[in-house]
C-alpha cells in the first residue's frame, strides 16, 4: 500500500580529484517509500553525504537511473534541479547551515522568495505557522546566533518543510547537539513523519539515532552491505526533569 | 524572485559588513564627487566667457590689418584707412561703424600721479556696439570727433589708479603723453576674464589720437554691427570685395585684412572648454574607474567568504539567476548609495569653491544625471564578473566549502 517515492538503479558517483579518482558510490540501487523514515549508516567516508546529495537533487551520478515521484532526474538541467529540489525536498545538516544575518523568520521564508511567492505576507504567515509547528513561537525575530544548537536545528527543520516537500533530507541531524537536544530533534521528527506523512531520509553514525527509524541501510566503502527493517523503532520520549 | 527581497537581501549583507561596505564606497564617492566638481568648474567658466562675448552683440564684425597667413602677423605693411572706415559706412547691411587706432603704452599724469597704460582712439559707436555704459558723466560725442577735442573717457582700473584719493575725475585735466585732456566720462567696470583687464584704458576720439598723438591716419581695427544676424555672411563678402578693390589687390593674392565674427570666436572659445570639460570629466572619470575595480575586487573577497551561504541558498531553491541577481544587486546598491553620496559631495565641493574660492560652478542636471548613470554603469560592469562566479558556484563544493 506504500507508495514507492524514489528509485535508484545502478547509481555511481566517482570524484576525479588531484589524486587517485574517489569511488564514493558503486552502482547502488535503492527504492524509498513515501512515508518511511530511513536511517543511512556507515563509518565516515563510505559514502553517505554523497548518497544524500544525489538523493536530494544537488548533484546528478554518473550513471544510473532516478526517478523521484514520477519525474527521471538524470534529464534536469541545474536551474531544472534548483526549481524541482525546492518544491519536492527540505535539507537539514548537521551544522544548521543558517544565514547568520538573517532572523529565524527570515530564514524560514527563504525557500518561499526562490519559490516565487511574491506577498510577503503571505510568506510571512506561512513562516509563523512553521515556527510555531517547530516549537519556536515568540523567537521570529531572533537572530541564528541568538538561538541555541537545537533551536537553529528547529529553525532548520522549519526552513526544510516551509514549502511543504515530501521528503526531508537530514544529514547528521543531530551531529552537533547534545543528548537532551538530540531527543528533542528526533521527538520532532517522529512526530512529522507519523503525523503528516513526511519521508524522512537521515544519515547518522550514531547506532542510538538509527533505531529511531523504521529501517536502516548501512553503507561501506561506496557500496550498500545491509539494508534491514527496524522492528521496534525506538520512541522518542521528553525525559522528565 | 521579487525585486522587494532582493533588495532587503542586498541591503542586509551590506549592512553586515558596514565599514568593508562603506570603504568600497568611497571610490565611488569620490570618483562622482570629482566628475561632478570638475565638470561643474568647466562649465561653470565657460558659460562665464561665452555669456561675456554674447552680451557684446552676436552681429558684430571686427576687422583688422594683416592677412590672416601675412608673413609676420602685425608687423604687416597693410594698413586700414579712415578712407577704408568712411567706405564701409556707406555699405548696406551696416549699423554702426567704430573704428580704433591705439597708443600702447602712454603716460597719464595728474599732479604728481602718473599710470602707464593704453589710449584707444575711437568713435562714440563703439560704446554702443559693444553696449557699455558709464557710470560718471558720458562717452563723448561726434562732434568731439569732428573738432578733434581733447577729451577722455577713463576706464575703471586707470581711475582707482590716478584719483586714489577718491576724488571724482569728471572735468579734471589730465595729461596724456605730455598733452591736457578734459575728463569727460568714466565707463563703468566691466571685470576682468583672462590676464589683460580690460578696464585699464583710456578712450579719447579718433581724430585727437591719430592727430595728436600717432600722426598718421591708419586705424589698427575696424567694429561693424551689421543691421541683423543674418546680415553678417553677405556683409563679410561686402566688404572683402570693397576693401580688395580699395587696396588694389591682384585677383591671385591673398586678403591683406582680416574679417572676424563673434559667432566664430565663440564656436573657438567652446570648442576650448568642451575639451577641458572632457579632460577634466576624464581624469574624475578615471577616479570613478578605479572606485569600480575596488568594488569588483571586495564582491570577489565576499563571494568567496560566502561561498557556504550560496550553497545553502541554492540547496533551498536558489536558481543561478537568482545567486547572480543577488550579487548584482549588491554591487549596484553599493554604487548607487555611493554615487548619491558622491552627488552631494560633488555639489558641496562646487558650493565651497564658488564661495571661497570665487570660481563659476555650474552643476546641471544632466551632470549629476550622467554621473549617476555612470556610477551605475560601473556596478553592473564589475559587479557581473563576481556576480557569475557566484552563480556558476557547485552547490555540493560551496557547502563543504569551510
Ligand atoms: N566533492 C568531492 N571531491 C572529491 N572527493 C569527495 C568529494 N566529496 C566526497 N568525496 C570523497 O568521497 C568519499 C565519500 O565521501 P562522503 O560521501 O562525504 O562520505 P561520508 O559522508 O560517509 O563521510 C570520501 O572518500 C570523500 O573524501
Ligand atoms: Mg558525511
Amino acid at each position: 500500500m506504500a507508495e514507492n517515492l524514489i528509485a535508484l538503479e545502478n547509481i555511481s558517483k566517482t570524484y576525479y580529484g588531484a589524486g587517485e579518482p574517489v569511488y564514493a558510490l558503486r552502482s547502488i540501487s535503492l527504492n524509498i517509500n513515501s512515508g518511511e523514515m530511513l536511517a543511512i549508516m556507515g563509518p565516515s567516508g563510505s559514502g553517505k553525504s554523497t548518497l544524500m546529495n544525489l538523493l536530494g537533487c544537488l548533484d546528478k551520478p554518473d550513471s544510473g537511473s532516478y526517478d523521484f515521484a514520477g519525474q527521471d532526474v538524470m534529464t534536469l538541467d541545474k536551474d531544472q534541479l534548483a526549481n524541482f529540489r525546492s518544491i519536492v525536498i527540505g535539507f537539514v545538516f548537521q551544522n544548521f547551515n543558517l544565514i547568520g544575518r538573517a532572523t529565524a523568520l527570515d530564514n524560514v521564508c527563504l525557500p518561499l522568495i526562490y519559490a516565487g511567492v511574491s506577498s510577503r505576507k503571505e510568506r510571512e504567515k506561512r513562516g509563523r505557522q512553521m515556527l510555531r509547528m517547530v516549537g519556536l513561537e515568540g523567537r521570529e525575530h531572533h537572530l541564528p546566533r541568538q538561538l541555541s544548537g537545537g533551536q537553529q536545528q528547529r529553525v532548520a527543520i522549519a526552513r526544510a518543510l516551509v514549502n511543504e516537500p515530501g521528503m526531508l533530507l537530514a544529514d547528521e541531524p543531530t551531529g552537533a547537539l547534545d543528548s537532551k537536544t538530540t531527543v528533542e530533534i528526533m521527538l520532532l521528527l517522529q512526530r512529522l513523519n507519523r503525523e503528516q506523512g513526511l519521508s524522512v531520509v537521515i544519515v547518522t553514525h550514531e547506532a542510538d539515532i538509527g533505531l529511531h527509524c523504521q529501517r536502516i541501510v548501512r553503507l561501506n566503502d561506496g557500496l550498500i552491505v545491509k539494508d534491514e527493517i527496524v522492528t521496534e523503532p525506538y520512541l522518542a520520549k521528553m525525559q522528565a526533569g | 524572485m521579487d525585486l522587494f527581497s532582493s533588495l532587503k537581501m542586498a541591503w542586509q549583507s551590506l549592512l553586515a559588513n558596514k565599514m568593508r561596505s562603506f570603504l568600497t564606497m568611497l571610490g565611488v564617492i569620490i570618483g562622482v564627487g570629482a566628475v561632478i566638481a570638475m565638470v561643474a568648474l568647466s562649465q561653470g567658466t565657460a558659460s562665464g566667457i561665452t555669456s561675456r562675448i554674447s552680451s557684446m552683440g552676436s552681429n558684430l564684425l571686427t576687422i583688422s590689418a594683416g592677412g590672416s597667413s601675412g608673413p609676420i602677423r602685425g608687423v604687416s605693411t597693410s594698413k586700414l584707412t579712415n578712407g577704408d572706415v568712411e567706405a564701409i559706412k556707406n555699405l548696406p547691411l551696416v549699423k554702426y561703424v567704430a573704428s580704433e587706432s591705439s597708443v600702447n603704452s602712454a603716460t597719464i599724469a595728474i599732479g604728481s600721479n602718473t599710470w602707464t597704460t593704453t589710449v584707444d582712439g575711437t568713435a562714440p559707436e563703439l560704446m554702443t556696439i559693444k553696449s557699455w555704459d558709464t557710470v560718471q558723466g558720458a562717452f563723448f560725442t561726434a562732434s568731439d570727433v569732428d573738432s578733434v577735442n581733447r577729451v577722455a573717457v577713463l576706464g575703471s582700473t586707470v581711475v582707482t589708479n590716478l584719483f586714489a584719493d577718491g576724488s571724482s575725475p569728471l572735468g579734471q585735466t589730465i595729461k596724456i603723453n605730455g598733452l591736457s585732456f578734459n575728463v569727460v566720462g568714466v565707463l563703468s567696470t566691466k571685470g576682468s576674464s583672462g590676464p589683460d583687464d580690460p578696464d585699464d584704458i583710456i578712450y579719447i576720439p579718433l581724430s585727437t589720437a591719430q592727430q595728436r598723438l600717432l600722426g598718421s591716419t591708419s586705424v589698427k581695427s575696424i567694429s561693424v554691427q551689421a543691421t541683423n544676424e543674418a546680415a553678417l555672411t553677405p556683409l563679410k563678402e561686402y566688404i572683402s570685395t570693397l576693401l580688395r578693390q580699395r587696396h588694389r589687390l591682384a585677383a591671385t593674392a591673398d586678403d591683406d585684412f582680416r574679417i572676424r565674427d563673434m559667432a566664430e570666436l565663440l564656436a573657438t572659445i567652446e570648442d576650448t572648454t568642451k575639451m577641458f570639460t572632457f579632460l577634466l570629466g576624464g581624469i574624475a572619470g578615471v577616479s570613478l574607474l578605479v572606485g569600480g575595480i575596488g568594488i569588483m575586487n571586495i564582491m570577489l573577497v565576499s563571494v568567496t567568504e560566502r561561498t557556504r551561504e550560496i550553497g545553502i541558498r541554492m540547496a533551498i531553491g536558489a536558481t543561478t539567476r537568482a545567486i547572480l541577481t543577488q550579487f548584482i544587486i549588491e554591487a549596484l546598491l553599493l554604487c548607487f548609495i555611493g554615487g548619491i553620496i558622491g552627488v552631494f559631495v560633488g555639489w558641496g565641493t562646487s558650493q565651497l569653491l564658488s564661495v571661497f574660492a570665487g570660481l563659476t560652478m555650474k552643476v546641471e542636471a544632466w551632470l549629476i544625471a550622467v554621473s549617476m548613470g555612470f556610477a551605475i554603469m560601473i556596478g553592473l560592469f564589475f559587479g557581473y564578473y563576481p556576480a557569475r562566479k557566484a552563480a556558476n558556484a557547485n552547490p555540493i563544493d560551496a557547502l563543504r566549502f569551510e
